[in-house]
């Protein structure tokens, strides 16, 4: 049984086949037991959701600045394995985030594809949308403002922003918005996997 | 109002009951406890006009016995307990020992108070309290030694006792903590 939360739920019988392995005799109601339990469960799942970010992001994280060729970009994206890219300014400053997505914007496909579109690259015929190619740096083809979190939140804010944003990768940032770090939705759903040894 | 009689109704489920092993281990250490206890009594402090056994010895058996587990029935409650709750009986019987029954109802009420505040709260102490007011002469005369003997040293040997018999059993653990 799962509750809202998706924490496992004791239920009534697995309280009395533990009151029964016990084997001594307990002095606690199986409904006080049960109180209890819930309320320390509580307390566990705040605690596993607490953890901050900067204890489970990617430190050291690849960057460009804004006056990198696209090419640079697109290199780094296809021969390294990061998912994507933060653009920052001469001061580290976060501005906005290059995806494989971008790239294939800026390569002429629109962002929203339509059936006729995919139909049109298959069979060779140029789709309408040919209006980027002529990008030449990274400012030029990055999605901006980027989605960042920032280094203090926990976890629980920045799985938020991720499903709600539908994405798979944040960038974190210090106080005075400059790249600290990325935070993947692996890296939260180890983190909650690994300090669950109940 | 209708909250406060619906209350009243429970609603929960008894635990389930334990096995055969455990009510012939809580029978044994029982037994063993409160015949040594007797027995030094009747052996060591008849003679000297003491006694080591008073009737709260044997609501202590209960706990220390057969609810080993029990926060109520660790040496920390079980000695605090007997002794706090003496000090308190016998201190009510001295400043209000002419009227029996408020002096019995302050010394069992502030014995739980006590105990509560010190974390030292044993059922039997109620009694250990009451028994101090209304125990008769012979317990009038021991004075604050009372607490002392019978109520904090019967309440040892009980306890050693706990300690030899509870540990027999591969089931069995006794205390969880001592203080």
């Amino acid at each position: 049984m799962k509750n809202d939360t998706g924490f496992l739920e004791i239920s009534d019988d697995d309280i009395k086949i533990a009151f029964k392995e016990v084997k001594t005799y307990m002095d606690i109601s199986l409904e006080d037991f049960k109180e209890i339990y819930i309320h320390a469960l509580n307390h566990a799942r705040t605690r596993l959701l607490n953890i901050t970010v900067d204890k489970v992001m990617t430190k050291n994280v690849m960057s460009i600045t804004k006056k990198s060729s696209v090419s640079e970009a697109i290199h780094l994206l296809s021969e390294s394995k990061v998912p994507c890219l933060p653009v920052v300014d001469d001061e580290n400053t976060v501005i906005g985030i290059i995806t494989r997505k971008d790239i294939i914007v800026a390569a002429g496909v629109a962002k929203n594809n339509t059936f006729k579109d995919v139909i049109r690259y298959i069979i060779g015929v140029p789709t309408p949308h040919k209006n980027v190619i002529s990008a030449k740096m990274a400012k030029d083809i990055m999605t901006s403002p980027a989605i960042t979190v920032p280094l203090g939140s926990d976890i629980k804010d920045a799985a938020n922003k991720l499903l709600e944003m539908r994405i798979n990768n944040l960038p974190v940032v210090s106080n005075d918005n400059k790249l600290a770090g990325i935070i993947s939705t692996s890296d939260i759903v180890n983190s909650i996997g690994s300090s669950r040894r109940i | 109002m209708k909250e406060y009689f619906k209350k009243m109704r429970g609603g929960g489920e008894s635990p389930p009951g334990v096995g055969f092993s455990e009510i012939v281990w809580s029978g044994i250490g029982s037994f063993a406890g409160i015949a040594a206890c007797g027995y030094l009594s009747a052996r060591y402090f008849t003679p000297l006009d003491l006694t080591l056994f008073i009737g709260s010895f044997g609501a202590s058996a209960v706990l220390i016995y057969a609810a080993i587990k029990s926060p109520l029935a660790q040496p920390r409650n079980l000695i605090g307990g007997h002794v706090l709750s003496g000090l308190v009986g016998v201190t009510c019987y001295k400043f209000f020992g002419h009227d029996i029954m408020l002096a019995s109802a302050l010394a069992v009420s502030l014995a739980i108070m006590v105990m509560l505040a010190t974390k030292t709260l044993h059922p039997p102490g109620g009694a250990t309290a009451l028994i101090a007011v209304i125990g008769g002469k012979a317990i009038y005369n021991l004075g604050y030694l009372y607490a002392i003997i019978p109520a904090g040293l019967g309440a040892a040997v009980l306890l050693v006792i706990a300690l030899l018999v509870n540990n027999l059993s591969k089931n069995r653990k006794y205390p969880e903590y001592w203080f």
